[in-house]
């Protein structure tokens, strides 16, 4: 089931990955407009996909401070705040999935089924959230 | 049951979601193992009056144990329900456990146990107690 909200279709928050609109990077690139998908990490994980990744990730595209992010984005281990940001180009991504509503939160999330190449994170660290 | 994991946490990380998908009786299991911003998740579902979700999760903690090979990690069981306007989400309990080449009988039966709470939690969750509202999609707001 879709939800409409101005250009951007979002999905309502039972709906499961298989069923999300399936879209080019440059397509969601054009809904964002200047904006990026953004993609939470603890401290630990610094520099662990800073060649990329293959595997599934959430990203989103709404900035949060640190406090927000776990309710926001309805995020377990609340006492871990979620301090760095990966800052992705869409453009840069060849499938998104989304948006979506995020379940049991106020976010709003996409899917990035077949992970993101090292060309699409735009600074060469992640960047810390205050 | 006794188990023993791999340094790795691959086999760890399955072995979790055999015991949620086998723990949660009537929920249907709707994400297995997805990672969300630094923590794996399992989540599972029924309706009836409302949307009831329970929620197992999992976290590399920084402060990772003194043994080589072997890792941290912070479990929640959390429990939610909505009913498509509004909805609540708590924490039902929370522990931490190693993952190493060792038998940790222990604390699967100690997770089993909390499974069951949080599926309690879950199914006794009422409307009153939805506390939290949703955003109205921009196009269903009341004019102002």
């Amino acid at each position: 089931m879709l939800e409409v909200q101005q250009a951007a279709a979002i999905a309502s928050r039972d709906t499961p990955d298989s069923q999300l609109q399936r879209r080019s990077g440059a397509d969601v690139a054009r809904e964002l407009g200047t904006r990026y998908l953004l993609r939470y990490l603890l401290p630990h994980q610094l520099g662990q996909f800073q060649n990329g990744s293959s595997r599934k990730h959430h990203v989103t595209p709404t900035p949060y401070s640190p406090e927000e992010t776990i309710s926001w984005l309805a995020l377990p281990q609340p006492t871990e705040a979620r301090t760095y940001v990966m800052l992705l180009d869409p453009a840069r991504i060849s499938v998104i999935l989304g948006p979506r509503w995020v379940r049991l939160g106020k976010g709003i999330e996409y899917v990035l089924p077949d992970g993101f190449p090292q060309g699409a994170i735009v600074f060469r660290w992640e960047v810390p959230v205050t | 049951m006794t188990m023993a994991f791999d340094p790795g946490g691959a086999k760890f990380i399955d072995s979790l979601g055999s015991l949620f998908e086998e723990g949660v009786g009537p929920y249907k299991v709707v994400d297995v193992a997805i990672e969300r911003h630094g923590s794996w998740e399992w989540v599972a579902y029924r309706r009836d009056n409302l949307n009831r979700y329970v929620i197992l999760a999992l976290t590399e903690l920084e402060q990772g144990p003194p043994l080589p090979m072997a890792r941290a990690y912070g479990v929640e069981l959390w429990a939610g329900a909505d009913d498509g306007q509004r909805y609540w989400r708590g924490l039902v309990s929370r522990f931490s456990l190693m993952t190493a080449p060792f038998v940790i009988e222990e604390e699967y039966v100690q997770l089993q146990r909390l499974l069951k709470a949080a599926l309690t939690r879950a199914d006794s969750l009422t409307a009153a107690e939805l506390r939290d509202s949703y955003l109205p999609p921009r196009a269903l707001r009341k004019p102002a």
